[in-house]
C-alpha cells in the first residue's frame, strides 16, 4: 500500500484551499476560481491511475476464466 | 494484521483531513476519500488472492471443472467494483447515482449466473422426464 500519493493529495488540497482563500481575499475572483480548477484536474489525473490500477488488480485476483 | 493496522491509521490521517478539506474544498476531499478507498481496496486484494486460490484448490479436489467457480468470482469482483462506485457517489451526495451504479451491478451479476441458472434447469429437466 503506496500512500505517498494519498499524502500528496491531502497536500495539494490544503495548498490550493490556502491559496483558493487568500487570492479570493485579494479580490481576484477568476484566479480563484481558476486555481481550483487546475487543481481538481491534477487530482482528478493521479485519482484516475489509482482507480485503473485498482480495477486492474480486481481483474487479475478474480481472474478464474 | 499488519495491512489492517496500516489502513486504520491512514483511514484516521484521511478522516482528519477530510473534515479540514470539506469545509474548503469539497471537491478535493472527495478527491481524497476516493483515492484513499481505491487504496485500501487495492491493498486488501493481496490476502483475498490466498482465498481465491484456496477456492481453486478445493474446486480441483472435488473434481470441478471450474466453470461455476468463475462465475462465481466473477459475481464477486462486480460486486467488489460496484460496491465502491456506489459508496463513493453516495458519499459525495450522489444517491441516485450510487443506485444506478448498484442497480447495474446487480444486472451484471445477474447475467453472469445465466449459465449456472441453464444448467440447473438441464439438471431438472433430465430428472423429471415425464413432464417433457
Amino acid at each position: 500500500m503506496d500512500v505517498n500519493l494519498i499524502y500528496r493529495i491531502a497536500g495539494l488540497g490544503i495548498v490550493i484551499a490556502i491559496l483558493h482563500l487568500f487570492l479570493s481575499q485579494a479580490g481576484r475572483e477568476e484566479q480563484a476560481q481558476m486555481l481550483s480548477l487546475a487543481g481538481v484536474i491534477i487530482v482528478l489525473l493521479w485519482m484516475v491511475q489509482l482507480i485503473g490500477q485498482l480495477f486492474r488488480d480486481v481483474e487479475t485476483v478474480f481472474r478464474w476464466w | 494484521m499488519e495491512l489492517v493496522g496500516r489502513v486504520a491509521g491512514v483511514a484516521l490521517v484521511v478522516a482528519v483531513w477530510l473534515s479540514l478539506l470539506r469545509g474548503r474544498a469539497p471537491e478535493l476531499a472527495l478527491a481524497l476519500l476516493t483515492a484513499f478507498s481505491a487504496l485500501a481496496l487495492g491493498s486488501a486484494l493481496g490476502p483475498l488472492q490466498e482465498v481465491v486460490q484456496l477456492f481453486g484448490r478445493l474446486d480441483r479436489a472435488a473434481g470441478g471443472s471450474g466453470a461455476y467457480l468463475g462465475v462465481v468470482l466473477r459475481a464477486m469482483a462486480i460486486a467488489y467494483v460496484a460496491a465502491f462506485g456506489a459508496q463513493i457517489c453516495r458519499d459525495a451526495g450522489q444517491h441516485a447515482l450510487g443506485m444506478t451504479v448498484e442497480l447495474v451491478g446487480k444486472v451484471a451479476i445477474l447475467v453472469t449466473a445465466i449459465p449456472v441458472f441453464v444448467a440447473l434447469l438441464d439438471a431438472l429437466w433430465r430428472l423429471l422426464p415425464a413432464v417433457a
